[in-house]
This record gives C-alpha cells, structure tokens and sequence, in this order.
C-alpha cells in the first residue's frame, strides 16, 4: 500500500513484530538499506512491510533516528552529532542499546549502528570482566586455573 | 531477536570490541573463551581493531627503550591536551623474566602497526615484538654480517641507525632493511632486505650510504645521503619504496646555509620533515606534499642555545593544535620539549624520557593486537 502525500512525498508502512504500524516517508525508510533493497523489489506495493526481527519498541527509536538523518544535510554536522549524544542518552541502559544495534544491524542503517556500538564500547571501556560478562549474560568458560593464568598473564592491563 | 537473552551476534561483538583501547580490550579477555581466541588470536579482528579504534587515535604513543626498560608516553592525552602537566606513562606493562632477557641486549629499531622491532648485536637475530597480546617472534638470520668491515665505537653505538623496519600497503608486507657501508669512506652500502613470512634475505649492492636515522613514510624508507658532512649539503632524499624495493631520489630546495650545519630527517603530522642544526638552534622545514621538491616550506626557527648539534639527534615531532612544535631530542638522553615557532622559544622540558646516563632509543608507536607469528606466517598458538 503506498499513499501519497500532500508534498507528494511517497509514504510506506512498516509492521513491526508485535504488529504495530509505521507510516513514513519512503525517504526515511530508505535509511535502511534493508528496507531500500525491499521497496526496490516491489515489496512495498501492496499492503505494509513487515519487519519481523523488531519490536514497535525499537523501531519507533529507529524511525527518529532515520527522520533526524534524512532531513539534515551536511552543514548541520555539530546539531546533528549532539542529537545523536541525546538520543543514546535517552537509550538509557545497555540493553536497550543491545536492541537498537541488533535493529541497526538487521535494517542495515551504518550511522546508527556505529553510534550505538561505540556507545556500547564507552560503555565496557573501564568495566571488569565480571560486570561485562553480567551486561550480555555472557557465560564464564574458564575454569579456576585457566582464569588464574589469563588475570596473570595480562596482570598490566588490571592495574 | 527482541534481545530476551541479550545475546549478541559475533558480527556485533566484533564491533563494539574493536572499538576499545588496548587495556579495556586485553581485561575483556577474562570474559570467556570464545572473546580471548578472538581478542588474542583472529587476525581479522586484529584489522577491525586498527581501522576502528587505532586510526581514530590521530596521535601515536612514544615507545621509549632504556636498558631492559620500555615506557609508553601518550602524546595525545599526556602531553599535548593540557599545558602544564606532566609526561605521563599512559601504559605500564611489567615485563615477564623472558621479556627482560629479549630486551636487555636490543636495540630499538623501529616500530609499526604495533609490532615492535628489536635487533640483538651480539647474536645478530632480529625480533618482532607486540607487548599489548605479549607475542615474540624470531626472524630468520641475515647472513656474512661477521664480514663486514670493522667498526669503530661510536659506528657501533649508532649501529641501529644501519636497520630500518616498515610496511607496505602497495604489497600488504612488512619489511626490514639493513644498510652497512661497503668501507670506512662511506661510499656505498650493501642493503639486504627482509620481507616477513619469507625464508631468506636478499642483498642489493651499492646502495648510497646514509648518515643517521631512516625515516619510515608513504611506503618508503628515507634517508639523507652521508656525504653530505663533506659538501656541507645534501643533494637530495634518498626513498626507498618497500614494496616496489626501487630507489628514488626526491630533490631538495636551496637552504641558503651557511657551514657547520647539520641535518636531520625527520617527521612532522605525517609529513617528511628536516632539522638543520646551527650553533644557536635549528629550522625546521616540512614538505608539505609527498614527493614534491618544490613543496617543501621552512615552518620553525627554534632557539635552543645550549643544544651541541653534532652528536645530538632529532626525533619524533608532532604538532599541538596551536602550531607549537613539539620534540624529542637528545645530548646524550633523550628529552621532549614544546617550542613556540613564532618567538623562536623552548616553551618548556617537559620531561627526560630516561633516567640512564646514555642515550635511549624512541620512536612512535600505535598499539594494536597484530600477532608477529601471524605477520610472520608462523602457527598460532591459541
């Protein structure tokens, strides 16, 4: 299904995986290489297209960014970068921030999943191996012995 | 996905990762298995890790080697961010008994891409070293380098100057060369050559000679010819293209001197760059396009009255954001100081990088995870 707007801007729909719809301008989809390669295909001539790997959680945090992204030009680099600032700041916690990159990386749209990855690694920057491992429910594999010689190795890198 | 287990794909891992520095990036090895074989041991990781993180650091480290000792200075956030501050040691490394042993009869030869090079005189081996993922690696021995002609001391306190040790981008290789003079007049040397992950050197005869240090840029090695001390000039650069191992000429401008002055090859912002010393200073003049003779530009006049030109040395300069230069130089130890162009000043000593009475060695260094074994083509061990 594809409308037409008054400034005869074409609109799409997007359906997330809990089933809530997105109307945007193709412009904005089209930040998503994803969705790009779809509309090229024809998939978005009849009814909308559905996203099944995001939640309307995310994806309205993915529309936001998109929208920012495509009505700014270049000049507007420093505005452009204290919105990024803000909008992973309002992200909040590492596991929002784990969605978006993992939307950013399935919608394929570079800026947002280099913007959150490096927020991510700011994030870890400093953190023990206890407290990442707790971030990502990463399960420790070493055993005692094998952790011992590991921390000693790299003792440097603890001080 | 919806991140019910916060999960994350390797693809994903993999960038967030490279994305941390050095010391955040070898603690993230304690997290399990699977992150130090990929930390530690994948050379694709190792790539993604220079490209990311590496390449947006604009400011190298100073590697600086005294005796069994290696210090790291970062230029960067120690030095250049506040005017009044203190060189400060951003890594500390304690080295292992075996990295000692490595270290103590070495000299410094050059670094890149975060492998160290090191070349042990009395046995005549040549080492590649990254401290970061602590991985030595031994290349293959030159041969006939007993036959040489012998040298005085002081040639033999300056012998690191003869080696140099870079990368090709053009050929993806890395290289060392070594140069020794054919006889005492310095007339011309015998180059050989060593690409890593190769079994064996190869000689070239009758290279020009050169006097000091190489200087390692754009693909090439460059040195200025040694015969210079008897025309008071230089003709011109000597540059040797790693990959292609073709000899080029680069030409110089008039620099309208007058005697005893000497000159230094060095490098500024990326910049091929030469000191010409004088009894009260030295200017400083940069090329400002690569390979273009008539782009070079005098851009300091540095009065450091009590500095002795000859015997001294002239390393590593970097730019401050405010046009101030900042450089290391040596009267028998090494020293960095900040000067300010326009007054012709030393703005201040910031710190002797060394606390031996003789002369260390330093270059510029960019940590990364690159394996030598792996550059060397040789198993891995994880």
């Amino acid at each position: 299904m594809s409308i037409t707007t008054e400034n005869n801007e074409k609109m799409i729909t997007l359906m997330s995986s809990d089933g809530e719809e997105f109307v945007v301008e193709e412009a904005v989809a089209a930040q998503s290489q994803t969705i790009k390669h779809l509309i090229e295909d024809g998939c978005s001539t009849e009814g909308s297209i559905p996203l099944p790997n995001v939640t309307g959680r995310v994806l309205s945090e993915v529309i936001q960014y998109c929208k920012k992204h495509s009505s700014s030009d270049d000049k507007e680099e420093k505005e452009l970068e204290a919105w990024d600032a803000e909008f992973v700041k309002a992200a909040d916690d590492h596991v929002a921030l784990t969605d978006l990159m993992m939307a950013a990386n399935f919608l394929d749209i570079k800026g947002l999943l280099d913007l959150v990855a490096q927020t991510l690694a700011n994030m870890i920057t400093g953190k023990s191996p206890e407290e990442v491992r707790r971030m990502w429910n990463i399960k420790n594999d070493f055993t005692p012995e094998e952790a011992e010689k590991v921390r000693k190795e790299n003792q440097w890198a603890f001080e | 996905m919806a991140g019910e287990e916060h999960e994350l794909l390797q693809d994903l891992i993999i960038n967030i990762l490279s994305r941390l520095p050095p010391k955040s990036l070898i603690k993230c090895t304690s997290v399990c298995k699977g992150w130090r074989s990929l930390i530690l041991g994948d050379p694709y990781f190792a790539e993604k890790h220079i490209s990311r993180y590496s390449s947006s650091h604009s400011h190298p480290m100073l590697l600086g080697k005294d005796y069994n000792k290696v210090m790291f200075i970062d230029i960067d956030q120690g030095l250049l961010a506040s005017p009044h501050r203190t060189t400060q040691i951003s890594m500390k490394i304690e080295p292992t008994e075996r990295d000692l042993s490595m270290l103590k009869a070495s000299y410094l030869i050059d670094s890149c891409n975060g492998l160290i090079c090191f070349w042990e005189l009395g046995t005549n081996t040549f080492r590649l070293w990254n401290p970061i993922i602590r991985v030595w690696a031994e290349l293959p021995k030159p041969e006939g380098y007993e036959s040489r002609p012998q040298k005085t001391y002081t040639d033999w306190l300056t012998t690191k100057r003869d080696c140099a040790f870079g990368f090709s981008p053009e050929t993806n290789d890395y290289k060392i060369i070594r140069l020794t003079p054919r006889n005492v007049e310095y007339e011309s040397a015998l180059c050989e050559i060593y690409t890593l992950g190769t079994d064996s050197w190869r000689t070239i005869e009758d290279v020009p000679c050169r006097l000091y240090n190489t200087v390692t840029c754009n693909g090439s090695f460059h040195w200025l010819p040694s015969n210079w001390v008897a025309t008071g000039l230089p003709e011109c650069v000597w540059a040797f293209r790693i990959g292609s191992e073709q000899l080029e000429p680069i030409s110089l401008p008039d620099f309208n001197v007058e005697e005893d002055h000497s000159f230094y090859l060095t490098m500024i912002d990326n910049c091929l760059a030469l000191s010409i010393g004088h009894n009260d200073g030295l200017y400083v003049w940069m090329m400002k396009s690569y390979g273009d003779g008539n782009s070079w530009t005098k851009c300091w006049s540095v009065g450091i009255p009590h500095i002795n030109f000859f015997g001294s040395w002239f390393l590593t300069t970097e730019l401050a954001e405010d046009g101030e230069l900042l450089m290391i130089y040596s009267t028998g130890f090494a020293r960095l100081c900040r000067c300010d162009a326009g007054n012709q000043n030393v703005l201040e000593s910031i710190d002797q990088t060394t606390d031996h009475g003789h002369s260390s060695q330093v270059v510029t260094y960019v940590p990364t995870l690159i394996s030598p074994k792996y550059v060397m083509k040789q198993t891995l061990p994880i």
